[in-house]
């Protein structure tokens, strides 16, 4: 190549012709790897925008050797003269696509918070552990559908177990709940599903006009209330089913472990428990006789602790006030007893007769000590404020 | 609208989901046991909550726990435990669509930015050729 074309094609060369430089292969440009526009009428957008923020256009100005375009492509190098923009510029202002919280959900490589995205990628369940100010609340079963940084989790088809912390100086006294003993109520029926509670609460307040239940614990009562719905439950489930001892004593046997996690402690509300023992017995009594007596045959068998119910056989009456007689002096022992004996036969059966009753009455005495009331209740969809998550597990490894 | 800041922290923490089920009515669930059930006008990035009509629900359950009702309720962001996403929400394309008005209003925000930049420059232009004539 002669000098004088070279000249013609370089484009610091004040020679420079643009009309060869396009025909001519041997362009070269002073800023090798840049950004080449794919047309005129982006070049043209490009510098209106460059020319609008540039603040005075003749100050900020560079000498002609800056270009905006590449080697071979014609367009850019004949449009490249003297006014040509300096290229950074135009580089910062192609912006990446902004991080958001789904793309940062996958972002984890490692660490917990890519367990978590693998527990969304493969749809398992989880168990979060939430907490009160003050130790634990409960537990929420369900699938996870996102998460951030913050541990905010948003659940679907949520089964959450929770207990609500004893108010006024109870709670001062109330035993530490741990988690293996979430777990484990999770694992026991003895909760009152929140379904149950509610439906519970209208029938509740009519029957609270009758008794007139001391006004403080009518949440104990409802409480109660619901036990001995299921107990009814039970009734009829037993009559159904034979009246095998030993399906009755493994219930027993089973039942009072999950008593321990039931409260049922409070010497102070015994009484109004009784009251609704005997709402209870009463609506039984009207509506289920036959169910009664075998209540009643049962208690025989599985009870020393209320001989008094030996005669409840004989008539409804008497059977009524004894029974209240019965609780009267041996407070809420005998109430648990009607508890634990009826429960039994809601829970499976096949177990080896293992309810003795001496041991039965030992065990019985412990429940009191313990201080926890579980509720349960689903909820299809929950957002869970990081701060509250303790603990994240998952179900079916 | 909100600031830049609260634009980001609402893009990228799960705040948005909150944003997105503004307009529905959901239960509240606060850190004291209390609830709160009535429509959400306005999810801030702190996850302060507005919401109006709302029924509120004592920590007690019992006779002596209290239901109150409000026309107006401000939740502040750190006592909320749970919110219920009502079952009409499809989690996850709420959170795309709420991501997407984010990123909307983003753009809107910049170009809008822009114009004000262009406008302010071209204002400046003309001083400076005024003060030059004189």
């Amino acid at each position: 190549m002669e000098p004088e074309e070279e000249e013609a094609v370089d484009l610091t060369s004040p020679d420079f012709d643009p009309a060869k430089a396009l025909s001519s292969q041997a362009v070269s440009l002073p800023v090798p790897n840049v950004r080449p526009f794919e047309n005129l009428a982006q070049y043209e957008s490009a510098m209106k925008g460059l020319r609008a923020r540039r603040k005075a256009p003749a100050s900020t100005q560079h000498g002609g050797p800056d270009t905006a375009g590449k080697s071979g492509s014609k367009d850019s190098s004949t449009e490249a003269g003297p006014s040509a923009r300096s290229l950074p510029p135009l580089v910062a202002t192609h912006r990446k696509p902004a991080k958001t919280l789904l793309t940062r959900m996958t972002e984890a490589k490692q660490g917990p918070l890519d367990v978590l995205r693998s527990c969304i990628s493969e749809k398992r369940r989880v168990i979060v552990t939430t907490r009160t100010f003050k130790g634990l609340r409960g537990i929420c079963t369900g699938y996870l559908v996102a998460f951030d940084k913050f541990w905010n989790l948003a659940m679907a088809d949520v089964e959450e177990v929770y207990h609500k912390p004893p108010l006024g100086k109870k709670f001062f006294n109330e035993e530490t709940l741990t988690v293996s003993k979430l777990l484990q109520s999770e694992t026991t029926s003895q909760i009152v599903s929140k379904n149950d509670y509610l439906m519970q609460s209208t029938r509740m307040k009519e029957e609270e006009q009758k008794s007139s239940a001391a006004a403080r614990t009518e949440q104990d009562t409802r409480h109660c209330s619901t036990q001995y719905k299921g107990q009814g439950a039970g009734m009829d489930l037993k009559s159904n089913v034979k009246k095998e001892p030993g399906d009755r004593g493994s219930g027993k046997a089973r039942s009072s472990t999950r008593t321990e996690l039931h409260h049922r402690s409070d010497y102070k509300e015994s009484k109004e428990k009784r009251h609704t023992e005997e709402q209870r017995t009463d609506r039984r009594t009207s509506s289920k006789d036959s169910s009664l007596k075998k209540h009643g045959r049962e208690r025989d068998k599985g009870s020393k602790a209320g001989p008094e119910s030996l005669s409840a056989l004989e008539s409804k009456l008497t059977n009524l006030q004894k029974e209240l007689a019965a609780l009267d002096a041996e407070e809420s022992d005998e109430e648990e007893d009607t508890v634990q004996s009826t429960t039994g036969d809601t829970e499976t059966q096949g177990r080896t007769s293992a309810g003795v009753k001496g041991t039965k009455a030992k065990t019985r005495r412990k429940p009191r000590k313990q201080e926890c009331q579980f509720f349960k209740r689903h909820v299809n969809q929950l957002f869970v404020r990081g701060e509250n998550v303790v603990i994240v597990s998952i179900k079916d490894a | 609208m909100a600031s830049l800041r609260e634009r980001a922290i609402s893009q990228n923490t799960l705040v948005c989901l909150l944003q997105a089920i503004q307009g529905h009515e959901t239960t509240v669930e606060l850190r004291d046991e209390a609830s709160v059930f009535g429509l959400i006008v306005n999810v801030d990035a702190f996850m302060n909550t507005t919401m109006k009509y709302c029924t509120y629900t004592d920590h007690r359950w019992d006779k002596w726990g209290k239901t109150m009702q409000f026309d107006d309720f401000y939740v502040q962001g750190r006592n909320i435990r749970f919110v219920q996403i009502p079952d009409a929400v499809n989690m996850m394309e709420a959170i795309e669509y709420q991501l997407g008005s984010i990123e909307r209003r983003r753009t809107q925000h910049s170009q809008e930015r822009k114009k004000m930049m262009a406008l302010r420059e071209e204002r400046r232009r003309k001083r400076e050729a005024k003060s030059k004539k004189t």
